[in-house]
């Protein structure tokens, strides 16, 4: 079975860099980088990857209107919330867009992976 | 407490931190000047607040992947505030913006120690509390107007991640999805009807301008204006903000070192690529000498030459690529003025607008990153001597508040950096006065106002009456102008009383590579930098005149002092007793004729710093390879210029620019 392909989208450099890390020693392939909601959809459509992970805040188009846009186009789509302790409504919102789970800042690995495999299984 | 550990290599990723930071910082800073704009106004810029909303929230959030713990605290508190402002929960006044930079100061110092180390800043506490008093009075009535926030509190937040807090959170999350479900039927149920999905991808591509395209191939790219839903916090479509946005990807950092390496590397090869086309030419030469050479030999020296030449062309692209790619834009240093002024015109109790212009303009970085601090100091000597005090300027028929003006420029192969303000100008008579009283002039000497102006440059002059805290804490003119030279500049003032004065830099584009006039001297090469050089003549021996001792010829009718360069580096080398070779040099208006024994032509040269072994030798400024392998010094314009008006064969008063 070939690598789960993931988008990372997030508007911080290290967070795109610490779950990138996370993903790939753990064999998934990173097929790519966004750094707002606007490349998000873009990403997503050229790319279609299996899974995304998705930030909250972010400038240009923020992580809900982006999952709104990329579920309108693929509502199979499988996205996951990065947010930050604090934000439940947003999350509730998110997953009312479409978007299938959540984790919490700061990240626990474990819980990232953990949360994925839920996910795409 | 989080097992990242094992995951991550720390360092690596407080490297990307501090980069990141340190870019979120300037956009905090340059955000909340213009936020200030805003004090006491209704209505504030949404996209400036949300811009300093998010920059906030990523520190926090990269902070707290690194354990940053004082760090994230305070993004939090502050991102806090700009939530209040952009609900409208908080009016925007003096004293909260005030509260604001502060923040961004100690946000600024606490992130240093996070990542550098060392004593944690004082006051930290101290703020904290202010800033929690004063956040306090907008988030309590809040609370009473919506009730409690939830679970959602600063201490919560904030508290070290662990599976119970989480899961809390979870169980909060699917409690008010719940709770939301009930009320109406879930839009995002698992199960999607076909003829749903179907819909939603029709809805989906008719909002792309190229739907017809697009419905071919589901995998289009979506152009760029593609319409976005309403987004639930108001998304700025533009963004006019430092941070480089989707290029950005397109991006690598690179670690000076290499950078600096592989210039070296390439000054190996340009002196290799000279030594390759003289040997070409030599053998051609040879061959031609001879005659008798057999054409396969003839042929192979055409090769020869020809290949070399081709070599020399792609080593000169390299070459000027790399100095590209060292290339930073001087907008990197201009962006820390807007917030300096603003603290010290408000300290000084004077009004300031600050003009910046080529923010774009390209320089080498190691340039841009020393030019900092000397254009910081003049831009404080400005506000602080420069500028009167609003109700001075009104009486004097200027508008209450005075301008600064920061402008670079390319001009040929120098960056042209000016700084002006429109402020008193340097008050001649009292320039005078303080240096008849410390004894750098005599009260007899006669001084052209250019001359008087440069007194300010003598070592520890300060024409200010009180020592003030922003410029008059010893660091004089004086050493701005040695930093100036020291980066191969030149350092120009210009001021006109009443009016202003304007401060001009000129500095070359790259420090590593410069063109020189080869000349000998006593059997030895010399490499002079072109850009001092103003001619080059042969003239007779009985042309000189001697002055005060010294050896001076007249060109134009200006008197030009000699230093015979065999004698200054006492290499013993006999005077030609009929025809002299004089190349003028001049810096700031000021000329020295260096007699050397014949030129030799024009050539790029690269600098080689002399090694610390050696040490600093009066009149050289360092060392070039040349094509042949043999080396040759590197005449140091500003030292013999320097010593030649510094001996007394000039006006007394004349500085001497070393």
């Amino acid at each position: 079975m070939s690598a789960k392909r993931v988008l990372i989208v997030d508007d911080a450099v290290v967070m795109r860099m610490m779950i990138k890390g996370i993903l790939n020693k753990n064999g998934y392939e990173v097929v790519g980088e966004a750094q707002n909601g606007l490349e998000a959809v873009e990403k997503y459509r050229a790319l279609t990857p299996d899974l995304v992970t998705m930030d909250m805040v972010m400038p240009e188009m923020d992580g809900i209107a982006a999952v709104k846009q990329i579920v309108a186009g693929d509502p199979n789509a499988r996205i996951i919330m990065c947010t930050s302790m604090g934000q439940q409504a947003l999350v509730v919102e998110a997953i009312q867009a479409g978007a299938k789970s959540f984790i919490t800042k700061p990240f626990q690995p474990p819980k990232i992976l953990e949360t994925i495999q839920k996910v795409l299984a | 407490m989080s097992s990242s550990g094992e995951f991550f290599d720390r360092t690596e990723f407080v490297q990307y931190f501090r980069d990141e930071t340190e870019e979120l910082l300037q956009s905090i800073d340059s955000d909340l000047l213009r936020l200030e704009g805003y004090v006491d106004t209704k209505a504030l810029d949404p996209e400036i607040v949300n811009s300093l909303f998010r920059a906030l929230h990523t520190i926090k959030g990269s902070a707290g992947m690194l354990e940053f713990v004082a760090v994230q605290q305070i993004a939090h508190k502050l991102e806090n505030i700009f939530d209040l402002l952009r609900k409208d929960r908080m009016p925007l006044t003096e004293g909260g913006i005030n509260l604001l930079f502060e923040g961004r100061d100690v946000l600024t110092a606490l992130v240093r120690v996070a990542v550098a180390g060392g004593e944690a800043p004082g006051g930290v506490d101290d703020y904290v509390q202010r800033l929690d008093a004063f956040a306090e009075i907008y988030d309590s009535t809040a609370q009473v107007i919506e009730g409690p926030r939830g679970e959602a509190d600063d201490e919560e937040t904030l508290a070290p991640v662990d599976d119970e807090r989480v899961a809390a959170f979870q169980a909060e999350v699917e409690r008010m999805l719940a709770e939301a479900n009930a009320k109406q039927p879930a839009p995002a149920a698992p199960a999607v009807d076909l003829d749903d999905a179907q819909a939603a991808v029709d809805a989906f591509l008719s909002l792309s301008p190229i739907a017809a395209v697009a419905a071919e191939s589901a995998v289009a790219p979506a152009p760029r204006e593609w319409p976005a839903q309403p987004a639930v916090a108001a998304a700025p479509a533009q963004q006019d903000h430092k941070r480089v946005g989707v290029a950005k990807n397109q991006t690598i950092r690179v670690d000076i070192e290499r950078l600096d390496l592989l210039l070296n590397l390439v000054g190996e090869l340009v002196i290799n690529r000279t030594r390759i086309s003289d040997i070409a030419s030599t053998l051609g030469r040879e061959l031609g000498n001879k005659g008798g050479a057999g054409r396969g030999m003839a042929a192979l020296a055409k090769d020869l030459s020809e290949s070399s030449a081709l070599l020399a062309r792609t080593t000169n692209e390299i070459q000027e690529s790399i100095m590209k790619v060292r290339m930073v834009p001087i907008g990197q240093v201009f962006d820390r003025f807007p917030r300096t002024v603003r603290d010290l015109a408000k300290a000084r109790g004077k009004e300031i607008r600050l003009e910046i212009f080529g923010a774009d303009t390209d320089l080498d970085k190691t340039i841009v990153d020393e030019v900092g601090e000397p254009l910081m100091h003049l831009v404080r000597n400005c506000i602080d001597h420069g500028i009167e005090a609003p109700a001075v300027r009104e009486a004097r028929g200027k508008p209450r508040h005075g301008t600064i003006k920061l402008n670079a420029y390319h001009e040929g192969n120098q960056v042209i950096l000016e700084i002006s303000d429109d402020g008193a100008g340097i008050d001649l008579q009292r320039v005078r006065e303080k240096a008849i009283r410390n004894g750098v002039i005599d009260e007899n000497d006669r001084l052209s106002d250019r001359e008087i102006i440069e007194l300010i440059f003598t070592p520890g002059f300060s024409t200010a009456d009180q020592v003030t805290d922003v410029s008059g804490r010893g660091v004089g003119m004086d050493v701005v102008k040695k930093n100036i030279l020291r980066l191969k500049g030149v350092f120009d003032v210009d001021s006109v009383q009443g009016e202003g004065t304007t401060f001009t830099m000129k500095m070359p584009l790259t420090l590593a590579i410069i063109q020189a006039l080869m000349v000998r001297v006593a059997d030895e090469l010399y490499s002079i930098p072109l850009d001092a050089v103003i001619e080059s003549q042969r003239i007779d021996a009985s042309d000189l005149r001697t002055v005060h001792g010294g050896e001076v010829i007249t060109l134009r009718g200006q008197v030009v002092p000699l230093i015979r360069v065999g004698e200054f580096f006492r290499l013993g080398a006999p005077r030609d007793p009929d025809k002299v070779m004089i190349v003028i040099v001049g810096l700031q208006g000021r000329q020295v004729g260096l007699v050397v024994d014949s030129f030799q032509g024009e050539q790029e040269i690269v600098i080689k710093p002399l090694s610390d072994v050696i040490g600093r030798i009066a009149g050289i400024s360092g060392a070039t390879i040349l094509g042949n392998g043999s080396i040759s010094l590197i005449i140091d314009v500003h030292s013999l210029v320097a010593s030649a008006y510094g001996s007394g064969r000039a006006t007394r008063a004349e500085f001497s620019g070393v």
